[in-house]
């Protein structure tokens, strides 16, 4: 008993590096610390809608956001280059628990960040059950609300917004952030 | 004859709200109104039932015709959906919780007083049939797990209904079964021995009759359409319930009222039609579920073409009394001896009439908006604009009171759509907002409206910001044109494809107009593909790609019309209003025009309504509505300060009807 009791000790701490490994492409920022970023980093927003409060978003590279109670939120964090796909959302029940929802299809967006640009993947769009519950079938769509996104981190992150340019992340035939980077630019 | 002693009782009312002199109406007043909302009255004949709304109490009003009493029979406990009479004296009202909750009433006498026996319900589905001529019992329809049933049901089971109703298959198990299709059905046709014999199904942009024979057990499809030319929408059965009534083009530019062979599955000659307008509707007696109007719009006038002689004639004889409005037959007792009147227009909200066929006295009962004062509501008459190509354009001017003193400054005012929606020439709480502070408002009915046939409707395709704008221009070219109207001073302002609408004009016409509001406006077409609620149909975006544009092949020409990638070329002032529910036009919209024009430092004002959704409420309307005035206070009235809405005057409750002494 002992023995096996050790062996799911040590099984439980790998899967928690594992688990560190894989977060580590996407961190959050420090507001305390001025942002450069690395050479193979870029900033990517991530803008979620839900209507359910979320334990977490995970992506292909790691956790990308945890702890969102509903409602609309819109962040940087810093994520290193290449591709990228939303694997799964966990969605907070009662007593602390969580239930996974594998993305799959359409729903599991797929995105790559570019060293050096602020990169807008879209926003998570997330509708729970009918009643409102926490659980049961989700609706997940991606939607494109750059300009929404960029006039709320303009209200914090005006300098990097500045410095790095904007681009879409995701497979998209909408050209909006085009336009506006090259309105902002001829007003410079 | 009207009785008097009633209009003097509502008048007393009335000028409690009048507006002091040189001021306008009050938003609230006119958006929060109480009144009446509906008026019946029983199959027995025996009794008037009047739904009353203040605030967000909702309430019954109840008096038993000839006994000269009005009582308050019911303080509804949330808002109410609609009430229906069920037999003689018993009704059905739905509420609007979203909780399925109804509510059974049984009127009757005791002791000389006005009692309500009630009992309250919970049930999934949605009523069908009341079959009030059968008391106790109606048709109800059930949707589980892909599957709509309709049943025979008896009130005291429906009020006892529990899941365990239901089977593991996925029907409910109660009262009679009376018919089972796949999918979801809407329409559902009852003839008058309570059997279903048709329904309309929709499944992805393809609509079905399906249809059963008086002897048969299963339904079968009788016709399939997909395109709106080809649509037949079924009315009601026939007399003899070997047909069916239906609303059809049959070969025709318009709709119009057809019987339609489900055996042969042969539409039959029209009954009524015009050439003109669509017949958009049709009413149906829910005592006998006889097909008993046609209606259709005329100038802008809804009209309702009774198709028994008598009826017709007495509402021809009403014309005198009423001849600018529009008059309806909205209940009438079995006997058809007693029957409410409903009459409206651009300076009556809606005004309830008994009216006794025998005798021919009309007593004025109730009103839907008691505080709006009505002498201080403005007037709306019909243009009409030949354009070059032939189409024949219906305006509709609003000229506020003033008028007559100056020349109006002028709200252009596009209804959204833009295909198969419109404006009338009828009552609307924001126009009259708007002429009460002296804004003369120009509504326009352009190509792509509906109500003026098919050739009309289809003529609105693809025409965004070209065909359409050039109809509103010619409109707006008609109104400027006379001397009440001040066209150095135009304003316009547009809510969906008026929003889009708005910002086109300022960018066509950079000298014409002095400000622009959009109001959960288009501003990025190819957008709509990716973000509207339709966009998740594959039918419904071929559909929206037929009548705009396709982004596939044609995204140049989408972001040509685009108004958020023109913005350097806006010199107007706008105002950005939205909702942040708006699922239709997503808000990303607003936030794409506003983000250029902050960018590019273009006047904007800026409104965020929070939690609404694309139509708003009327409580949400009022603070828009203040704050549009501003604004166009601000642009059109230059000089002239802003003036509050006055105070509204305390409601005290309903009021009353006035009791009926025949």
């Amino acid at each position: 008993m002992g023995h096996r009791r050790r062996g799911l000790s040590l099984l439980a701490a790998l899967s928690a590096l594992l688990a560190l490994g894989c977060a580590s492409a996407i961190r959050p920022l420090d507001p305390a610390v001025p942002q450069v970023l690395a050479e193979d980093e870029g900033l990517l927003v991530l803008h979620i809608d839900t209507d359910v409060p979320l334990a977490a978003l995970v992506s292909t590279r790691g956790t990308a956001a945890e702890g969102m109670p509903r409602g609309h939120h819109v962040w940087l964090v810093r994520a290193a280059a290449g591709s990228y796909r939303w694997r799964e959302i966990q969605v907070s029940t009662a007593a602390g628990r969580f239930h996974r929802e594998r993305l799959r299809g359409e729903e599991a967006t797929r995105f790559e960040v570019v060293a050096g640009h602020v990169n807008y993947p879209g926003a998570l769009v997330v509708r729970g059950a009918p009643a409102g519950g926490a659980t049961g079938p989700l609706r997940v769509r991606t939607l494109d609300r750059a300009a929404m996104a960029v006039r709320r981190l303009r209200e914090d992150h005006a300098a990097l917004l500045t410095r790095y340019p904007l681009r879409d992340a995701g497979d998209t035939p909408d050209t909006f952030l085009q336009h506006y980077t090259r309105a902002r630019e001829a007003t410079r | 004859m009207i009785a008097r002693r009633a209009r003097l009782v509502l008048a007393v009312v009335l000028l409690a709200a009048a507006p002091a002199a040189g001021a306008g109406l009050s938003a609230q007043t006119l958006f929060r109104s109480a009144g009446i909302r509906d008026v019946t009255v029983s199959p027995s004949g025996r009794w008037a039932l009047a739904h009353g709304v203040k605030g967000d109490a909702h309430g019954l009003l109840a008096q038993k015709l000839g006994s000269g009493r009005v009582t308050p029979v019911l303080a509804a406990p949330q808002a109410i959906h609609g009430v229906h009479w069920i037999g003689p004296d018993t009704f059905l009202v739905l509420f609007a919780d979203g909780w399925r909750s109804a509510l059974i009433g049984r009127l009757h006498e005791r002791d000389g007083e006005v009692r309500l026996a009630q009992r309250t319900l919970q049930a999934p589905g949605g009523l069908v049939d009341p079959l009030p001529l059968v008391d106790d019992t109606l048709v109800w329809e059930f949707e589980y797990e892909g599957r709509n049933s309709v049943h025979r049901v008896r009130i005291a089971d429906l009020a006892d209904f529990r899941d365990a109703d239901r089977t593991a298959w996925g029907r409910v198990h109660l009262g009679e079964t009376l018919a089972t299709i796949r999918g979801s059905a809407r329409h559902w046709i009852v003839d008058r021995h309570g059997a279903p014999r048709a329904a309309l199904r929709e499944e992805d942009g393809t609509s079905e009759i399906l249809v059963r024979e008086a002897d048969a057990d299963d339904f079968h499809t009788a016709y399939r359409f997909e395109a709106t030319g080809d649509a037949i929408v079924p009315i009601s059965t026939t007399p003899d319930g070997r047909r069916l009534w239906v609303l059809a083009y049959g070969g025709h530019d318009t709709l119009g009222i057809h019987t339609f062979d489900a055996a042969s599955a042969e539409l039959g000659p029209r009954v009524f039609g015009r050439e003109d307008v669509d017949v958009d509707d049709a009413v149906v007696d829910p005592i006998h579920g006889e097909l008993v109007a046609a209606v259709y719009e005329d100038a802008g006038e809804r009209r309702y073409h009774y198709l028994d002689g008598p009826t017709n004639a007495d509402l021809h004889a009403l014309r005198e009394t009423f001849p600018t409005e529009s008059l309806a037959i909205v209940s009438r007792s079995a006997d058809r001896q007693v029957y409410v009147l409903f009459v409206s227009g651009p300076t009556n909200p809606g005004a309830y009439y008994l009216r006794n066929a025998a005798t021919g006295e009309t007593t004025l009962v109730a009103r839907m908006a008691e505080t709006v004062d009505t002498e201080a509501l403005a007037d709306a008459e019909t243009l009409v604009v030949e354009r070059e190509d032939g189409a024949r354009i219906e305006a509709f001017l609003t000229l506020p009171r003033t008028a007559g003193e100056a020349p109006a400054p002028l709200v252009v005012y596009p209804h959204g759509g833009p295909i198969r929606v419109r404006d009338r020439r009828d009552y609307d709480e924001f126009i009259q907002y708007l002429a009460s502070w002296g804004f003369a408002v120009l509504q326009v009915n352009y190509r792509g409206s509906s109500g003026y046939g098919r050739r009309f409707e289809e003529a609105g395709h693809r025409q965004w910001g070209r065909g359409i704008e050039d109809d509103i221009d010619a409109a707006v070219a008609r109104a400027v044109a006379r001397p009440d109207v001040d066209e150095e001073r135009l304003c316009v302002v547009g809510g969906s494809y008026g929003g889009f609408s708005a910002l086109t004009g300022i960018l066509r016409h950079p000298a014409r107009y002095r400000c622009a509001v959009t109001i959960n406006g288009v501003t990025d077409v190819p957008l709509m593909f990716e973000t509207s609620d339709f966009a998740e149909h594959e039918h419904a975006r071929a559909r929206f790609a037929e009548v705009v544009g396709d982004p596939e092949t044609e995204r140049e020409h989408l972001l040509e019309i685009s108004p958020a990638y023109h913005v350097d070329r806006m010199q107007t002032p706008v105002f950005v209003v939205w909702g942040t529910e708006d699922r239709r036009v997503d808000p990303e919209h607003a936030h794409r025009l506003l983000l250029m024009l902050e960018t590019l430092g273009k006047p904007h004002r800026a409104l965020e309504v929070r939690g609404a959704a694309h139509g708003f409420t009327p409580r949400q309307w009022i603070p828009v509505a203040r704050a549009l005035r501003h604004f166009l206070t601000e642009h059109l009235l230059p000089g002239q300060p802003f003036v509050p809405d006055p105070d509204t005057p305390p409601e005290t409750g309903f009021v009353a009807l006035p009791p009926v002494e025949w």
